[in-house]
């Protein structure tokens, strides 16, 4: 028994002395693209994992003292871990090394191994209290300027003469370009200040229909940490109730690999420095609490863009018919839409928790200034119209032993619609973990801000049963699978009449050492959609069925220099477009010397595709809080160099150039996209400057 | 557990994989009922019994299913035996019966079914078995045979608590079939399973209470279109 202690202090020290020495990007660059593998959207915005994740790494969590909420928010350890922490300090006392860590039941080497460089073992707890003068002293002020292209022509840019240009709406008025900057002064997590400002490519700048400079600008005041008064937000914040159902601003993933990410663990109250212009809240907000409740209340009020018809019959009457969440303002109706509309948010989340019970209470008034009136298609019929509705929710989280359970109720007052999920959260054995979420969303359940669970982009209409395991069979081994049903009560965009689906994924990972891995993963999906073949009467739905199959191998060839390969295929059989299918194979070179502060990451890919509908969504590296998991389709080759050069302690560059290439095409993209010729380059030239 | 049964060694393996009840080393009887799809004409009772010899273990059972109209019945005799400490096999011949209205008729015969048994270790089992190993006909008309299926799976003991079984099962006419369960040990001797499965994509839970000689497991599977499919087993063993 001894022997085998020993073995492992001398494989945890081991592992403990070459985590610490790897670079922080490193070890933040493979949890954002171990998430951003799974997921297959062109606009993920993972800022607030890196964001914590970087936060952490400079100041690691200690775990004595640590509160739930803060050990959440690294976003490696599950809520039954957490737990078992807790109680293991309550028991026996507080920590006395990171060794200890390995005596929790429910914490396996893997997740100490992950965990390990963003926590620490300490003594001393540390204070509550914010200090004025520390604040000053030891705060960090971090500034970001962003400059992104797109070198060729889009017809959108073409010269036209001014009345052309003032009468259509597939010409931009601005220049191609995407500029962006965010100041940032933070403390800890305890106080938050800063600015932030986007120029999307198309939009004016300094003239025109921007007399204010950039289109989106963002601002926030935030601080945490008062005994009573826990948290104050002013300018734009986020806020995060329950699983998601009733109001979740900001990003939340769905699916992934990882089946303990499935269960979401609400932050109550963040400030807000993303550049999604729709998802975040503006006005003010507070939490109070005492002892074991808090009360957050919050306001907001912030301009939408919306397509306002006034009644020429009766001269008070104005609806909107439809809602832009895009936030381009380049041609002339999107410019014309700019924040005609008013939304205002506003509501309290009541919240009661000890170590292993969560319980809360939520109401949330949504509405618009003037009211929403959008037209009735068969498919949105239950869509929420009208000028606001509350939403009404009760959320828990309860973690008994090594399950915990978790669900969430919600109601929306325009329709009396009902949302519900329900799920629990097991570990078997150290080594395996099992996830199981029921959810119901009824078709007429609306509310402006959510992420329930869901295989839809919308908590709404679904039902399904999910299941997810994760298995460590061996050290080297891990399989990582999970299995969803669902059908959809009520017709969707393009699918005419009530379906069902399912998805079925699977990821057995071999990783031997800290040096190599490799990865098969098979996914399944089957979703109906309408037939192609349409004779303009009733359409039929067909069955749609996807599968995804990759290799992924990665191998860190000596101290600085790594590859990695990747083949993916993909296959979609549908009655009404015959079989198609698509290719991928990728070949990444990363630099990394040691030596010299200049990291450079190559790729090379090569890409055939049928269609765009077997696109293949594959995670290119980008800047720090530039996140790209293109989509390759057609056929064609595609490189970049991405490099990033620290220098004079204060100051990192990155610029990252890429090409890509397509054959037999005359042109790339549509509309005001259009490029001709068969080359599309993309330029990011990124400065941060860190006191 | 999603049917992913070929690895598991007990009564049922008379109807799951025949060289798995080499395993068995007391007399084991089992019942069951199941009813799919919650319709009175789709119920079905089947019987099982596993005798251990000197050499070897004899199993023999029957099984009936559907309603006058139609009603498919198998009654089978095996004989599965160790072949070393790792490896058992195992064959049966079932006679299968199918009957259908007066004006179709009914058709008896006989199919043979054979299994192999693996355990690699303390923790991990794999089976394989073949069901209609002779492609018996069915009828002559369009070449109609009872469906030969092959069945190929594992299962991994994680802990003394938890078990995790897999397979792929494919009938000759059909689609891939893909199972996998899980299998925990909740407090004492109370059972927890559920699994999914998929082409037709069902999903399927279960409770199994497991006394010293008694045992009692009920569950349910569930189709996306056709709706619950529940089911009850008694197996008693003797003590020997």
């Amino acid at each position: 028994m001894l022997k085998i202690r020993v073995f492992l202090v001398f494989t945890f020290l081991m592992l403990n002395g070459v985590a610490i020495s790897q670079e922080k990007n490193d070890v933040i660059q493979a949890r954002i693209e171990f998430i951003s593998e799974q997921l297959e959207s062109e606009s993920i915005d993972l800022t607030d994992v890196v964001a914590n994740l970087n936060y952490f790494y400079d100041t690691p969590l200690n775990i004595n003292g640590a509160t739930k909420e803060e050990m959440q928010s690294i976003g490696l350890l599950t809520d039954i871990q957490i737990n078992d922490a807790l109680l293991h300090i309550d028991i026996f006392g507080k920590f006395i090394s990171v060794y200890e860590l390995q005596e929790l039941p429910y914490w396996d080497l893997e997740t100490i191994r992950l965990v390990l460089p963003f926590i620490k073992v300490d003594d001393k707890l540390e204070q509550l209290h914010v200090d004025f003068k520390e604040v000053l002293k030891y705060g960090k002020f971090e500034a970001f300027l962003r400059y992104q292209s797109n070198l060729e022509n889009k017809s959108g840019y073409d010269q036209v003469s001014d009345s052309v240009l003032n009468n259509s709406n597939s010409y931009y008025y601005g220049n191609p370009d995407r500029y962006y900057t965010r100041l940032r002064y933070s403390y800890r997590t305890n106080l938050s200040v800063g600015v932030t400002a986007e120029k999307d490519p198309g939009e004016e700048f300094f003239k025109g229909s921007q007399s204010n400079g950039f289109d989106f600008y963002s601002a926030h005041a935030f601080y945490k940490g008062g005994k009573y008064l826990r948290a104050v937000a002013l300018g734009d914040y986020q806020v995060q109730i329950g699983q998601g159902l009733n109001l979740w601003s900001g990003y939340a993933f769905g699916k992934t690999a990882d089946v303990t990410n499935v269960k979401k663990s609400a932050l109550s109250l963040k400030p807000y420095t993303s550049v999604d212009e729709t998802r975040f809240m503006r006005g003010g907000a507070f939490e109070v609490g005492y002892g074991k409740f808090a009360l957050t209340s919050f306001a907001s009020y912030k301009g939408v863009d919306g397509a306002i018809i006034s009644d020429s019959l009766v001269d008070e009457q104005a609806f909107v018919t439809s809602i832009n969440l895009t936030g381009f303002h380049r041609t002339n109706s999107e410019i014309a839409r700019k924040n005609t509309l008013h939304e205002i948010i506003g509501g309290s989340n009541l919240r009661f928790e000890n170590r292993n019970l969560q319980l809360g209470i939520a109401a949330v008034y949504q509405g618009y200034e003037t009211a929403y009136n959008k037209d009735t298609l068969p498919y949105s019929q239950f869509d929420f119209r009208g000028k606001g509705t509350v939403g009404l929710s009760a959320d828990y989280s309860w973690v008994f032993r090594n399950f915990n359970f978790f669900g969430e109720l919600s109601r929306s007052s325009f329709s009396g619609g009902l949302a519900f999920m329900n799920g629990v959260l097991f570990s078997l054995d150290s080594r395996a973990s099992m996830a199981i979420i029921y959810r119901n969303y009824q078709k007429d359940y609306h509310t402006f801000y959510n992420a329930g669970f869901s295989e839809g982009s919308k908590t709404q209409n679904e039902q399904g049963l999910y299941a997810g395991l994760k298995v460590n069979v061996s050290r080297a081994f891990t399989v990582n699978t999970y299995a969803d049903m669902f059908t959809f009560p009520w017709l969707k965009y393009q699918v005419d009449a009530p379906s069902i689906g399912h998805e079925f994924m699977i990821q057995p990972t071999y990783k031997p050492n800290r040096e190599m891995e490799v990865y098969v993963r098979y996914r399944e999906q089957l979703r109906q959609k309408n037939s192609r073949f349409s004779d303009g009467t009733i359409t039929e739905i067909e069955d749609v069925l996807q599968r995804n199959y990759r290799l992924n191998f990665s191998l860190k060839v000596s101290e600085g220099l790594k590859i990695k390969s990747r083949i993916e295929y993909v296959t979609i059989d549908r009655l009404s477009s015959g079989n198609e299918s698509g290719l991928i194979i990728t070949q990444d070179v990363v630099f990394q010397p040691k030596s010299f502060p200049l990291d450079l990451a190559l790729r090379y890919a090569l890409f055939d595709t049928d269609s765009y509908d077997t696109r293949i969504y594959t995670f290119e590296s980008n800047a720090l809080y530039v996140f790209s998991v293109p989509a390759y389709y057609y056929e064609g080759s595609r490189a970049y160099v991405m490099a990033r050069y620290s220098f004079l302690k204060h100051f990192d560059l990155w610029v990252k150039y890429g090409v890509s290439i397509f054959a037999n095409r005359k042109s790339i993209g549509s509309g005001a996209e259009e490029i001709l010729g068969n080359t599309k380059t993309d330029l990011t030239v990124q400065l941060r400057i860190t006191f | 557990m999603g049917g992913a049964s070929v690895s598991y060694s007990d009564v049922w393996s008379y109807y799951n994989n025949p060289g798995a009840s080499a395993e068995i080393t007391e007399l084991s009887i089992g019942a069951g009922y199941e009813n799919r799809f919650l319709l009175k004409e789709l119920q079905m009772q089947t019987l099982a019994a596993a005798i251990p010899l000197k050499v070897g273990v004899i199993t023999v059972g029957g099984h009936m299913y559907g309603y006058n109209k139609f009603r498919s019945s198998k009654a089978g005799l095996g004989y599965s035996m160790k072949l070393s400490e790792m490896l058992s096999a195992g064959v049966q011949i079932n006679y299968q019966g199918i009957r259908l209205t007066e004006n179709y008729g009914s058709k008896n015969t006989l199919t043979g079914e054979a299994g192999l048994f693996c355990k690699v270790n303390e923790k991990i089992n794999v089976g394989f078995s073949i069901f209609n190993l002779g492609r018996t006909k069915l009828s002559d008309f369009e070449d109609d045979r009872f469906s030969t299926v092959l069945k190929l799976g594992g299962s991994y003991l994680l802990s003394e608590k938890a078990l995790i079984a897999a397979e792929v099962e494919k009938d000759l006419e059909n689609p891939i079939r893909l199972k996998a369960g899980v299998e925990y040990l909740l407090i004492d001797n109370l059972y927890l399973r559920g699994g999914m499965a998929t082409g037709p994509t069902e999903f399927s839970f279960g409770l199994g209470y497991h006394f010293t000689q008694f045992q009692i497991d009920l569950g349910s599977s569930y189709h996306q279109l056709l709706g619950w499919a529940p089911n009850v087993s008694f197996v008693f063993n003797s003590k020997k």
